[in-house]
């Protein structure tokens, strides 16, 4: 009797209930996360399939060498960087502002609306987004149509010519995901307490001062967590958006690391190779994020752990 | 609100830019309805854009008697359900923890989460836990391995640390305990960050594939999008011309593909207005009087 | 107000979580169903008498994207009628091809595989199989053959046998999915259009240019549009997929990925000095509108459907399916009317010969049995039955159910009315151990069987033999370097893409290609295809 008070009394102490409390949530990170996640020794080994993890050969560096020693390594290094970065400079802010934009919409029917349509891209597959954008921008398609009736130029391959790749894909994924990405900044806006604005109105701030002021300060710890994890997985990118855009016009700018993995386990069975792959993507990422984050900290004070 | 004819044209700028965006957002989704009820005739000379050519319901007739469609519908909505009820549970309670100053390891968890976040999950190992759990061709395959994942704790326990301390001693001052605190002062609190990280589960949950191609063998446990990448993709990419002719008529594949991806994606699309009155401004923050 | 709605929520989860535990240990499956969880060696040991227990075994397969296999219901008829003619119950366990290679990576690492394995067509020769098949695995089945599968045997030609595909260390593993016939695609032409032009069935290469010249400058399907496609080319160069745009490869006698011994080397096609030629006659089909403009942008699906809208006047594909079951034919599936198809085997080549497609393996699928199965031999016994020539199993497989499909007058053999034409795909290639479609009893009751028995037999006169090297696998250093093949992302996919459009010239751009192509790894890959050949061709 006297032991079980005590127990309780142990369970209910501070730490000790904080920490019981994310046992569940650990539990499952070890178990689905973190075993499966030593499994990437297989990159120094030779992974034999059948004989098991435990009884493949060890190869050591082999395949981090193979992988630097591709002939067009640095090339589709160089485009992965060059789509990442794109897509943070331009993919990041534009959730962002469209968010800010939504919340100055004062009639609630219209921004309740405009919330609801603006994410529908999001649910449809890129083998679908890709036809159609595909032959919106074909030589037949309306845009060149529209171009030569009115600009009186030549039809232009979009989709072939290397100088637009980037840009269209980049775009596309734009348009793609910023619906859905202003969600979580309309969220986090929820949560801010409505007399700080009422105050600020009150001292005479405009529009502008307010979101400064007010507004993004509110924001900025998600805006600095969502931009370390968007970091961390920079070269990163949507095979399925990549495979439906790419032809053999445009690789020499459009080709990056996750299509050539794709190419490579479309062959087969080179599972040590392309994990390889994967933990080179994931050093740089864990290079970028810890590096930013020590940024992070300096400049805002806000760090993702 | 003070109206400066500034305001005024800001705000008719943005109601602009906001119809412009909103119609070339809804433009995909018109289209593909369009095709849905359009005919193989005028589908296949690609003349149908906004508006339904050879106006037909067949396509719809048909995913209407496909018992499988509306099997696998079922199974999606039950595993997003309890999927997301699963997750929630997981990811709340994680990250309400690692939000609190005074969690042991606190920065080692935190750092350790991060890596899972980064480096990749291998696939034979991942197929090797679940089938070790025993939980091979089980719904439960499909709602647990992925019912938490590092970006949702990051995100949730961003938010966790937002929240206004006053309300916690207030708690604690009443003798509230830590589970106390969690339930019933945290979570009231967070309404529009759980409506949020709960949307966003759910919608994962319910476009996944991957984890019903190599856990589930059983047709019959399938999710509907096994079956729309079957319809709609898959069979597209190899060379078997395949008997859509079965079907009576008028209906073309193209025709049934885009009802399918429709059907398919409706019931998920509706979720977001039905959690809208979580994100109005300050709903959640009646309880903090000053 | 907000508590109680999770509260409810919280048991809601728990109710429907214990829900889902009781439900998920339930064993739904009934009759041809397939089990949960396949277990490794599930056959059972009954003897394979009639009015005894059938046999049963599990066999996991492709559905081939047969929308039929995937609605398969309890009830289905053929799979029973199957089932009733020789007392063997399959359980099969269908899966998507795209998934083949994680249905059978994640089986074989979890040690947990079904009776019978379908691969992909290069059988055994991949490291995942060749090490299970090493570790013991999967079924040595010369004996077996020997004793039980005599039809089996005789079906596939020894070199065949013999192949990495099948066999390794001299003892067979893998049993073929045998093709109707070693090379079935031919050039489906439009016949009405050259009626219309009053053009003889082209021959020469002047002929087939005349061809689309004509389809060119007229406006057939009289739209006022010029959207008319003399040759439809498919873009996305996956190895697979080449084969349907080899429509002048014969002509010059190089096929990219394939090889030939030449002065004692392995040389591959692909760096041939024809291909310049192929090139330049390919760009000047493109330039004069002869090729769809859109070859590199447009999807697979989007070349059957510009087929079926009948605009296209010439296009490769499988000899059957120009017959009733198919696609493609006079009595395809087209939006126009008036569609006549005739198959032709392209231009006759440069030096007189015929020759339009390589000669292949015969191999479509293979089968692996796992070494942990009961008894075996029957399932060589069931598969030997179906090749046996028995007319019951002749009937099957080319017509389907009595009754149901066809019936008997007087001995010879009619299709009922109630027969659904589609659903001979089920019975003439799903459930088969060889591909029906196109065979001689299925051509004889097809109005078109003519049409597609003749076209069967001019390509087979007009294949181009490689020998041993239509076995060859991919070299090890190609498939370390995907660049080096043919297929997408690959050099030459690139440099054909550029050439076609202009935007490099074919003499330096081939020049080019061969000595990056050779640099990257090419010289290695002619030494181990040097070297296979000689070891495979003693």
């Amino acid at each position: 009797m006297h032991d079980r008070f005590r127990l309780i009394r142990a369970l209910t102490r501070p730490r000790i209930a904080i920490f019981l409390i994310a046992v569940p949530g650990m539990l499952h990170f070890l178990f689905f996360k973190y075993y499966p996640l030593l499994g990437n020794v297989i990159a120094f080994q030779n992974y034999d399939l059948f004989r098991g993890i435990w009884h493949s050969e060890w190869v050591g560096l082999e395949h981090f060498i193979r992988m630097f020693d591709y002939g067009e390594f640095i090339l589709i290094l160089r485009n992965t960087l060059l789509i990442g970065i794109y897509q943070l400079a331009f993919g990041f802010p534009a959730p962002l502002l469209l968010a800010l934009l939504i919340n100055e919409v004062r009639v609630k029917w219209f921004k309740q609306t405009a919330q609801s349509v603006l994410y529908l891209p999001h649910f449809l597959s890129w083998i679908i987004v890709g036809s159609m954008f595909i032959e919106l921008l074909a030589p037949e398609g309306p845009l060149n149509a529209l171009l030569v009736q009115w600009f009186r130029i030549e039809p232009v391959y979009f989709m072939t010519e290397p100088v637009y790749f980037r840009s269209i894909l980049v775009s596309v994924g734009i348009w793609k995901a910023v619906g859905w990405g202003t969600i979580i900044y309309l969220a986090a806006m929820a949560g801010i307490n409505p007399s700080l604005y009422e105050a600020a109105v009150m001292d005479g701030a405009n529009r502008w001062r307010q979101m400064t002021a007010i507004t993004l300060p509110a924001l900025t710890p998600a805006i600095v967590v969502l931009f370390l994890l968007n970091v961390g997985h920079l070269l990163d990118k949507n095979v399925e958006q990549m495979l439906v855009f790419l032809n053999p016009l445009v690789r020499d700018v459009g080709e990056v690391i996750d299509t050539y993995v794709y190419r490579v386990g479309l062959i087969g069975a080179q599972f040590s190779y392309t994990t390889a792959i994967g933990i080179f993507k994931s050093v740089v990422g864990l290079v970028l994020v810890v590096s930013l984050n020590q940024m992070s900290k300096k400049m805002t004070g806000e760090t993702i752990y | 609100m003070p109206a400066f004819k500034s305001d005024r044209l800001f705000h008719a700028l943005n109601h602009a830019m906001f119809v412009a965006l909103g119609l070339i957002m809804l433009l995909p989704m018109v289209h593909l309805l369009a095709l849905s009820l359009s005919s193989s005739r005028f589908i296949q000379f690609n003349e149908v854009y906004l508006w339904p050519k050879g106006f037909n319901l067949a396509g719809y007739e048909y995913i209407v008697g496909q018992e499988r469609l509306w099997r696998a519908m079922g199974v999606s909505i039950y595993i997003t359900v309890v999927g997301t009820a699963i997750a929630l549970f997981f990811t709340l309670t994680l990250a309400y923890a690692l939000s609190r100053s005074y969690m042991p390891g606190k920065g080692l968890i935190l750092k350790l989460i991060l890596v899972t976040f980064i480096f990749p999950v291998a696939m034979i190992p991942y197929f090797l836990v679940v089938k070790q759990l025993h939980l091979l061709d089980t719904l439960w395959s499909l709602m647990l391995p992925n019912a938490l994942g590092a970006w949702y704790v990051f995100i949730t326990k961003t938010f966790f640390q937002g929240l206004s301390n006053e309300l916690f001693e207030a708690g604690r001052i009443d003798g509230c305990n830590e589970y106390a605190l969690f339930w019933r002062i945290a979570l009231p609190m967070s309404l529009p960050v759980i409506a949020t990280i709960g949307l966003f589960y759910a919608v994962n949950q319910w476009n996944a594939y991957f984890d019903a191609i190599i856990f589930i063998r059983d047709q019959h446990m399938y999710p509907i999008q096994m079956l729309v990448r079957e319809i709609a993709v898959v069979g597209n990419m190899t060379d078997n011309m395949e008997d859509f002719s079965r079907v009576a008529g008028e209906v073309s594949q193209k025709q049934v593909i885009a009802g399918v991806i429709l059907f398919a994606s409706f019931p998920i699309m509706l979720v977001y207005p039905f959690l809208q009155k979580y994100f109005v401004k300050g709903a959640m923050l009646g309880s903090l009087k000053e | 107000m907000s508590k109680k709605w999770v509260v409810w929520m919280v048991c809601c989860l728990l109710f429907a979580s214990v829900a889902a535990g009781c439900s998920s240990k339930k064993n739904d499956s009934s009759n041809g169903e397939p089990t949960k969880q396949g277990s490794t060696a599930s056959a059972t040991n009954a003897t394979n008498a009639a009015g005894q227990t059938p046999y049963t075994f599990t066999w996991a397969l492709s559905n081939e994207n047969t929308t039929y296999i995937r609605e398969l219901k309890p009830d289905d008829p053929y799979t029973n009628e199957l089932k009733r003619l020789t007392n063997v119950d399959v359980n099969y366990q269908w899966y998507e091809t795209a998934d083949r290679e994680k249905i059978v990576s994640t089986r074989i690492a979890s040690n947990d595989l079904p009776d019978v394995l379908q691969l992909a067509d290069t059988g055994i020769n991949n490291p995942i199989l060749l090490s299970a098949v090493d570790g013991g695995a999967f079924l040595p089945l010369n004996e077996l053959l020997e004793k039980y599968g005599q039809n089996i045997l005789k079906a596939v030609p020894e070199e065949t046998w013999s192949s990495p595909q099948l066999s390794r260390n001299g003892k067979i593993y893998g049993i073929p999915k045998l093709a109707l016939q070693a090379a079935t695609k031919g050039l489906f032409v439009r016949q009405d259009w050259l009626d219309k032009f009053n053009m003889k069935t082209p021959e020469t290469l002047d002929d087939y240019m005349a061809y689309f010249d004509a389809i060119r400058n007229t406006d057939l399907n009289g739209n006022g549009k010029q959207d008319e496609v003399p040759a439809a080319f498919v873009g996305d160069f996956s190895n697979v997929n080449w084969v349907y745009n080899w429509l002048l490869e014969g002509y010059y006698g190089v096929f990219p990925g394939q090889w030939k011994w030449v002065d004692g080397k392995a040389m591959p096609d692909q760096i041939d000095p024809k291909i310049k030629d192929l090139l330049t006659a390919y760009k000047a089909m493109y330039d004069k509108g002869y090729m769809n403009q859109d070859v590199f942008t447009a999807l697979l699906k989007d070349r059957y459907a510009r087929i079926m809208t009948g605009t296209v006047g010439a296009f490769i594909h499988d000899a059957p399916q120009a017959g009733s079951n198919g696609s493609y034919g006079s009595t395809g599936k087209y939006e126009v009317d008036g569609v006549k198809v005739s198959v032709l085997t392209g231009p006759v080549a440069q030096d007189g010969t015929k020759r339009f497609q390589p000669l292949g393996t015969g191999i479509l699928r293979v089968n692996v049995i796992n070494a942990k199965t009961k008894n075996p031999e029957e399932i060589i016994k069931y598969w030997d039955w179906m090749l046996s020539g028995a007319a019951e199993a002749n009937n099957f497989f080319s017509y389907g159910i009595e009754s149901l499909d066809y019936k008997l007058d007087n001995g010879a053999v009619k299709y009922t009315d109630e027969r659904v034409a589609a659903n001979s795909v089920v019975y003439q290639y799903m459930l088969t151990i060889k591909d029906w479609r196109g065979s001689k009893q299925v051509n004889a009751l097809d109005p078109e069987g003519e049409v597609v028995q003749k076209a069967l037999d001019d390509i087979m006169a007009a294949t181009d033999d490689r020998g041993m090297f239509k076995f060859m696998p991919l070299p090890d250093v190609v498939v370390k370097n995907p660049q080096l093949g043919i297929g997408d992302g690959s050099l030459y996919a690139d440099m054909f893409a550029k050439v076609l459009l202009g935007r490099e010239k074919v003499d330096e751009a081939f020049d080019q290609y061969v000595s990056t192509w050779k640099a990257q790894g090419g010289d290695k890959a002619i030494e181990e295809a040097t070297a296979w050949y000689q070891t495979y061709s003693k």
